[in-house]
């Protein structure tokens, strides 16, 4: 696929995480897109002192599933040491000795690598939107710090 | 004879990530009720509606499913979140 019709799909697709303003503001997710990667700043909703930021690389979108990371809010440098190291998290970082592989369907880490073999959750863009995604890390952060 | 009072309505919105409407629901509907409803109208999944919860937007608090809209205060012009509860973690 070349890359002029994977930005299509991917502006399609951020324009539909930007259009759920009600939800940004629910959960207080603050949205920047640089080139192909989503950065958003993310909290626990009961510690809002504990800031995280997510970032969501979708090259070669929609082919591959956007590989979930996360990074220093202000470098954007990704490392273990950036993950809130509890709950699932801990064991996205334990899982590799590379960069951490949290597995959860929709993210690049799950099925290219922790279920590359699991033929029964194919990755797929409509089945898995960025706005679900990212929901699924929030609801996951929100049991962590409880 | 004398017909039977039907319950006020109010509008809401309702937004999930897979969209939002703005709807009128009777004041004696139960939280569970709307939920499902609006995420029928969403194209979300029902069968998957337990993992689910309600909100009133910014509040941590889910609503309690067997109450109603009424007993929860919810008047004309709340936004409510329709939000997942949990990760399907493997």
């Amino acid at each position: 696929m070349d890359t002029e019709l994977s930005q299509q799909y991917f502006d399609e697709q951020v324009k539909r995480l930007h259009s759920l303003k009600d939800i940004q503001e629910h959960h207080g997710w603050v949205i920047d897109v640089e080139g192909f990667d989503i950065f958003v700043v993310i909290h626990p909703k009961k510690h809002p002192e504990n800031i995280f930021t997510v970032r969501l690389r979708c090259n070669e979108f929609p082919k591959r599933a956007p590989s979930l990371q996360f990074v220093d809010s202000a470098t954007k440098q990704d490392g273990a040491q950036y993950w809130p190291n509890i709950g699932p998290f801990q064991a996205a970082i334990s899982r590799s000795q590379s960069q951490p592989q949290l597995c959860i369907p929709g993210i690049r880490e799950f099925h290219e690598g922790c279920h590359a073999s699991d033929a029964s959750r194919p990755w797929s863009y409509e089945r898995y939107p960025l706005a679900e995604i990212l929901e699924a890390v929030q609801a996951e952060i929100d049991k962590a710090f409880p | 004879m004398s017909a039977s009072k039907e319950a006020p309505r109010i509008e809401i919105k309702i937004e999930s990530t897979a969209g939002s409407i703005k709807r009128t629901f009777n004041l004696n509907q139960k939280i569970h009720a709307v939920k499902v409803s609006a995420m029928a109208e969403l194209h979300m999944d029902t069968s998957a509606a337990s993992k689910y919860g309600m909100f009133i937007k910014g509040k941590n608090e889910q609503l309690p499913e067997d109450k109603t809209l009424e007993e929860l205060g919810i008047t004309e012009g709340i936004t409510l979140v329709i939000s997942l509860l949990g990760a399907e973690v493997i």
